[in-house]
């Protein structure tokens, strides 16, 4: 991923930080004149940060006014001229020594920090490609006497500290490893001494220690970003030795409780070895172990998980509980740090439950066949819109199991691709009589001559065998049939994750023309095209 | 210290600290140009909390004369 960073001073020390991280980091031409390159030639990379030293961006405008108008009508333009590359512009800071007397108090500099807020809000709120990148913060927490520098600024022209320098490129690394990497999925708990604090079974139900202040608050803190965690799509779930009428018990009477019984999708509440108990929950899930957390106060279970199951991410728990608040950020920003909420997060949890409905039922029917009839589903399917690029990504970007190809496309690529003439993109979203399982399916066909290539086929596992698959080819290959292709080529790339599905083209009908160690290459043509089951109801928008 | 100076400046120049040495040179480490030296200045100063005074700056041509701001 190429990454520009565009300042009104001298980031150059930034910018060779971030060189050894990433491979490609360009930085912007001159300082007073940081846009112009901007203006004239677009945005060359595929994120954009604009590092804005709030002093310096007014430090010789005559009507500071029409510049603050000015600037912002700069920035829109280019984020609206760049709709497929993400664009992050700094929150200011506008400090300026001056010798005055008490009573000669001055509040401009604090207006305009929030005028500009106010406009970074209002263009965050309208354009998706547009990100805040919260500057002023990071001034606040390092504190202006440790974030910028008078010597660098006389020897250098650089007005940052190495420490405030080493802060920014924490967090680009941070925001572009977000894009680039899956966000890892749920959050195993232990409850004594990690949700609350005390035994329940020795302490009892009403003094373990959970309140808004004081000692319990530690606790309590940490249950509200761990609630705001699940807010964000991750999945809480509880794996703790206990006895299950305790636990039962502090949901339903101890009123401090932050997290409610129904937040957790699963619970496992027993004297079973964790790494045991962790396997099952990923297995119930439908979720890989190396997308789960772990946090446990005891030494012990941590070791005996991290022997056990090598690919959960276990993270030291701090030694000291104030800390504990910090500790979750910290998790958060490490393992689950997220660019944009989507419509599919919010719903995560109830999918879940959803889907624990569903597996009831699938074990009272005498038949998958007769499960999946019941089922009564509804496959909705579309060509890919704008507003549907976010989600797209997500599956792109997460999906490991049913995923054909593994082609890991940036939202950039995939906007690409979309207005591309040569390219069909399709997604699906599935609603059965348990509700709706959101957009779980994607689908890239690239037209090459005579033949329609399979480039990439996902779908979100919580719908996999239900034979969706086999009813959007069957329409997709007839469409392409008539639209005049002569054949469909499928591939299978083989990955560490995407076993499932090595034999899916196989399965479908489809005839193998090339095969090596770590490729498929297939083959159909419509004489060829086997009559498949069909299930649920095909509705396309 | 001395390690600590070469391990400092090895990783602001990008290069393997086994090619510093406490005598290196501005004139014969190309990567040391005037930014790498600013970035230098500031990293040290942070690293051992110690201030080098603006005027003196422009002195430092090898990695030893650091060793007078940072104590022994």
């Amino acid at each position: 991923m190429k990454i520009g960073v565009y300042s009104n001073v001298n980031l150059d020390g930034l910018c060779r930080k971030l060189s050894s991280t990433f491979e490609d980091v360009q930085k912007g031409e001159g300082y007073g004149d940081w846009y112009f390159s901007l203006m004239r030639d677009g945005i060359k990379e595929d994120v954009a940060f604009f590092i804005l030293d709030g002093f310096e961006l007014f430090r010789n405008a005559s009507d500071v006014d029409s510049e603050f108008r000015n600037y912002i009508d700069i920035i829109e333009k280019i984020v609206s001229e760049n709709k497929t590359k993400k664009v992050f512009v700094s929150t200011i800071d506008i400090w300026e020594d001056k010798i005055r007397s008490v009573k000669d108090f001055d509040i401009s500099s604090m207006e305009m920090e929030y005028k500009w807020s106010k406009e970074l809000e209002r263009l965050n709120s309208q354009h998706d490609n547009f990100f805040i990148f919260d500057l002023k913060v990071m001034i606040t927490s390092l504190g202006r006497k440790n974030f910028y520098s008078k010597k660098l600024w006389y020897l250098g022209g650089i007005k940052y500290t190495n420490s405030a320098e080493n802060l920014i490129a924490e967090e680009i690394i941070r925001i572009v490893n977000t894009m680039e990497k899956a966000r890892k999925k749920c959050i195993v708990l232990d409850l004594d001494n990690t949700l609350w604090g005390g035994v329940v079974a020795d302490v009892g139900v009403e003094n373990i220690e959970l309140s808004e202040f004081k000692e319990g608050a530690r606790y309590k803190d940490f249950q509200k970003r761990l609630k705001e965690l699940r807010e964000l799509g991750v999945l809480l779930t509880i794996c703790s030795k206990n006895e299950e009428s305790y636990v039962d018990e502090v949901f339903e009477k101890n009123k401090e409780m932050v997290l409610k019984s129904e937040d957790f999708v699963a619970k496992k509440i027993n004297w079973q070895p964790k790494s045991k108990n962790i396997s099952d929950i990923a297995e119930e899930l439908n979720i890989g172990l190396d997308s789960i957390v772990f946090i446990d106060d005891s030494p012990v279970e941590r070791e005996e998980v991290r022997t056990n199951l090598p690919e959960v991410i276990v993270p030291e728990f701090p030694k000291d509980t104030s800390q504990l608040e910090d500790f979750i950020m910290d998790v958060y920003k490490e393992y689950f740090y997220t660019l944009a909420q989507t419509e599919e997060d919010k719903k995560k949890t109830k999918m879940y439950f959803d889907n624990v409905k569903r597996e009831e039922e699938k074990k009272k029917s005498a038949s998958l066949d007769e499960f999946l009839e019941k089922l009564d589903m509804k496959i909705h399917l579309w060509r890919m819109k704008p507003e549907n690029l976010k989600r797209a990504t997500q599956l792109v970007q997460k999906t490991n199991q049913f995923n054909l190809t593994t082609k890991r496309y940036t939202e950039e690529q995939l906007a690409e691709l979309m207005n591309d003439p040569s390219c069909d993109i399709f997604l699906a979203r599935v609603e059965d009589k348990f509700g709706d399982n959101g957009t779980v399916f994607l689908l890239i066909g690239k037209k090459e001559g005579a033949k329609v290539v399979i480039d990439s086929m996902i779908m979100s596992c919580r719908v996999v065998g239900r034979f969706i698959e086999d009813r959007i080819m069957s329409y997709l290959e007839d469409k392409w049939f008539e639209d005049g292709f002569e054949e469909i080529e499928g591939v299978y790339i083989k990955t560490e994750r995407n076993k499932p599905v090595e034999d899916l083209f196989e399965r479908l009908g489809y005839d193998v023309v090339y095969k090596d160690e770590n490729k498929k290459v297939y083959r159909l043509t419509k004489e060829r095209k086997p009559k498949r089951k069909e299930i649920g109801e095909l509705i396309l928008e | 210290m001395e390690d600590k100076i070469i391990e400092i400046a090895a990783s602001i120049f990008e290069m393997d600290p086994r090619r510093l040495s406490i005598e290196s040179s501005r004139d014969e480490i190309e990567k040391w140009d005037s930014l790498a030296h600013v970035m230098l200045i500031a990293e040290i100063e942070e690293q051992f909390g110690v201030s080098i005074p603006f005027e003196e700056t422009g002195n430092i041509h090898q990695l030893k004369d650091f060793l007078r701001y940072v104590g022994k």
